[in-house]
């Protein structure tokens, strides 16, 4: 099973109901093909700043969109850099 | 013409002799700084002989009401104050939230300037066009949430009022500390540079206000629409994260993300912390255990501030502030803590003592990684064993700062004071910015504000203007035609020159949507803002005053390791070095200054209008 979890409420700028979802998938499974699962309402607007964690590991968005495939029991977290203050 | 937003005087208060003056404006100096940083470094230029020490009696100290405060412009509450800072021995500008901007123009006044010396500890009571300055010798000593709640309750029982807002300074400040930060009702903190020192200085404990003006717009119906176009994009912009938990809600992002500093600058966050540890970390966990009201600037619809009751955990203190994003990293991934008590405990004490909590948590880093190295040893820090994610050391050396007893009368003054009392030990691991530790984003991240931090005249700074505030989709382009050209800069820094100005939250700017501090100030003053010579013109106002004491590009200095060399391995940031000296020389080439000092050419200063005499005594002339 995989777990995706959104950080600090982006799930709902994302257009989302609930900050986590599982899937159970054939592993390793594209992180590209989670994404499209999740439908993602609001993605294209706020793509720059969303990071990926994954594997004690941390990717900017497009790049795990392009390399990730997330292996069986791993939980990947999205979450926003947008400035802190 | 100015048609709005000031009230049309400033005071002067002389400590030495004990006299309050009150001066109207030369009303050309609003129209061409409208407030904030570059007012006040104009008024420096004009009231303070060059080359004084900043803590001297000759040394001005001002506080600067915005023009938005007190309007109900959404998100106009921020009021600045300005000195020589003791740590750049240049200019220094800070602001900070609150009230007590807008209550002290409420009373009459636009601006507060402080010169001279006391003899003995005081407090300015400032009501209706008038001024008193009294004595402080009970609150002389006092924490800082102390000392205001006696000052405030004594002079709401004397007056019968409520609301009476203040400011002022902690025991730090007293002592001259480096790191002492101006603190105003209660929590909030005008932190950076060294402020209070100067106020301190002067025997000035704090300064208490209580208006009844009205404050006059310029066109209340544009004021009032905008006021809806905000309420209606902060629905859009779905804030009730920020709203319920404040900054601290994008602590866990920036450790896993690389923004927030990691070991002192060093490491990469997702390799010391799980995302569990992570969310720990910020402010939504801590608010379900222990917040207990939420708190406002005057006129913010977000209320990002709030109260905490902690009777829990390694240090239960009872009443106290949510610490902001930027305490949170500076006392958790910055020196590796996952306790969540460490920063809340840390932000307690400090805002107590008044010290800055961001250039604390650097002071700390610092001296774990030279103790780590052998640079410092149980010696020079009263045997604290420091060593990376031990909070209950980080916080024993904390209370020495804010004691400034023992290695405290060293380690209060912040990093740079510390390495050169250290006999330069360690000076290796200084993550300083000409001196000031740096706000907690990472430019590796954000390119822009590697030049921001490093060629500022008011250094390690995240808040004055950057280029490419995220990362670029995984390519750093930093060619000519990249986003990182000079021009772009200086159009970024003019922007955040004005928000500054004009006492606009930056948070308002980043959820607020549609309008800008440039419509907020045209509305309420009646003012034309033209960006292209108001942010250059504010820029080297400031840049001036540190230009008359001698500051040139050379004094600017930066750690390598903060702009990636040597480059971080993992993460987001992975390979990334900044060219920042690149983007220093892009920026003030494009500001029209010259390449050796960073210097402004006398035709550019005089292009802008109002600062001829400024371009006669520091202008270059040009090749
Ligand atoms: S967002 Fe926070 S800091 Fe800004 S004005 Fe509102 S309460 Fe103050």
């Amino acid at each position: 099973m995989i777990t995706v979890k959104f950080l600090s409420g982006l799930e709902r700028r994302l257009g989302l109901s609930d900050n986590l979802y599982s899937f159970e998938e054939p592993v390793p499974v594209p992180f590209r093909s989670l994404v499209e699962k999740l439908n993602i309402r609001n993605l294209d607007s706020i793509t720059r700043p969303l990071f990926v964690n994954c594997e004690k590991e941390t990717l900017t968005f497009d790049k795990a969109l392009a390399d990730l495939n997330v292996p069986d029991g791993e939980t990947v977290v999205i979450f926003m850099i947008n400035g802190g203050g | 013409m100015v048609k709005g937003g000031y009230m049309g005087k400033y005071l002067v208060v002389d400590m030495t002799t004990g006299t309050c003056e009150t001066h109207e404006w030369d009303e050309k100096y609003l129209e061409l700084f409208v407030g904030g940083p570059a007012l006040g470094a104009r008024m420096l230029w004009d009231m303070m002989p060059a080359h004084v020490d900043a803590l001297a009696p000759e040394s001005v100290f001002g506080f600067l009401a915005s023009p938005l405060n007190g309007t109900n412009a959404l998100f106009g509450g921020r009021y600045t104050v300005v000195s020589k800072s003791p740590v750049t021995n240049g200019f220094n500008d800070a602001n900070s939230g609150g009230y007590f901007g807008p209550e002290l123009k409420k009373a009459g006044f636009d601006a507060l300037f402080i010169k001279g010396k006391s003899e003995k500890p005081v407090y300015l009571l400032i009501t209706d066009d008038k001024c008193e300055i009294r004595d402080a010798s009970h609150v002389w000593g006092k924490d800082y949430y102390e000392a205001e709640a006696i000052v405030r309750d004594e002079v709401e029982a004397e007056l019968g009022v409520k609301n009476v807002r203040t400011a002022g300074i902690g025991p730090a400040g007293e002592r001259g500390s480096h790191m002492a930060a101006l603190m105003n009702d209660m929590h909030h903190t005008a932190g950076r540079g060294g402020s209070a020192a100067v106020l301190g200085a002067k025997g000035v404990k704090m300064v208490a206000v209580k208006g009844t003006k009205k404050i006059p717009v310029a066109d209340i119906d544009k004021l009032n629409e905008m006021k809806k176009g905000y309420l209606a994009a902060l629905k859009e912009a779905d804030i009730q994260v920020f709203k319920d938990s404040g900054s601290g809600e994008a602590a866990p992002g920036c450790i896993l993300g690389n923004d927030a500093s990691t070991r002192n600058w060093s490491a990469v966050g997702a390799d010391y912390y799980t995302p569990e540890e992570a969310e720990k970390l910020g402010s939504p966990w801590a608010d379900k255990k222990y917040k207990t009201k939420s708190k406002a600037c005057a006129a913010c619809p977000l209320g990002c501030g709030a109260l905490y009751k902690v009777e829990d955990g390694a240090y239960p203190i009872g009443d106290t502030t949510r610490p902001q994003y930027e305490t949170i990293a500076a006392f958790s991934s910055n020196i590796l803590v996952k306790d969540p008590a460490v920063n809340i405990y840390a932000n307690d004490l400090l805002n107590r003592a008044g010290i800055d909590t961001i250039s604390a948590g650097g002071t700390v880093a610092w001296a774990i990684e030279a103790f780590e190295n052998g640079d410092l040893t149980e010696e020079d820090t009263d045997g604290i064993k420091l060593a990376w994610g031990d909070g209950d050391a980080a916080i024993e050396l904390v209370k020495k700062m804010c004691s400034g007893e023992g290695c405290g009368e060293i380690f209060q003054h912040g990093t740079k004071y510390a390495c050169e009392a250290f006999g330069g030990r360690g000076a290796q691991f200084m993550t300083t910015f000409s001196g000031i530790e740096p706000g907690q984003h990472d430019p590796r991240l954000m390119p822009g504000l590697g030049r921001a931090y490093k060629w500022d005249p008011v250094p390690g700074r995240h808040v004055k203007g950057t280029t490419g505030y995220v990362i670029e989709d995984d390519k750093y382009n930093f060619g000519e035609d990249g986003p990182h050209t000079g021009a772009t800069d200086v159009e970024w820094t003019s922007y955040t020159e004005l928000e500054s100005a004009a006492g606009f939250c930056q948070f308002g700017g980043i959820y607020g949507g549609q309008f800008t501090a440039v419509e907020d100030v045209e509305a309420v003053t009646g003012l034309a803002v033209d960006l292209s010579t108001y942010g250059p013109r504010s820029f080297l106002m400031r840049l001036a005053f540190s230009v008359r004491e001698g500051i040139e590009r050379k004094d600017y200095t930066a750690n390598p390791r903060n702009m990636g060399e040597p480059p971080l391995k993992g993460g987001p940031t992975d390979g990334v070095t900044i060219p920042v000296d690149e983007l220093g020389e892009r920026f003030y080439e494009a500001l029209g200054c010259d390449k050796e000092h960073f210097w402004p050419y006398k035709d550019t200063l005089t292009a802008l209008g109002g600062l001829d005499d400024v371009a006669e005594e520091i202008g270059l002339d040009r090749p």
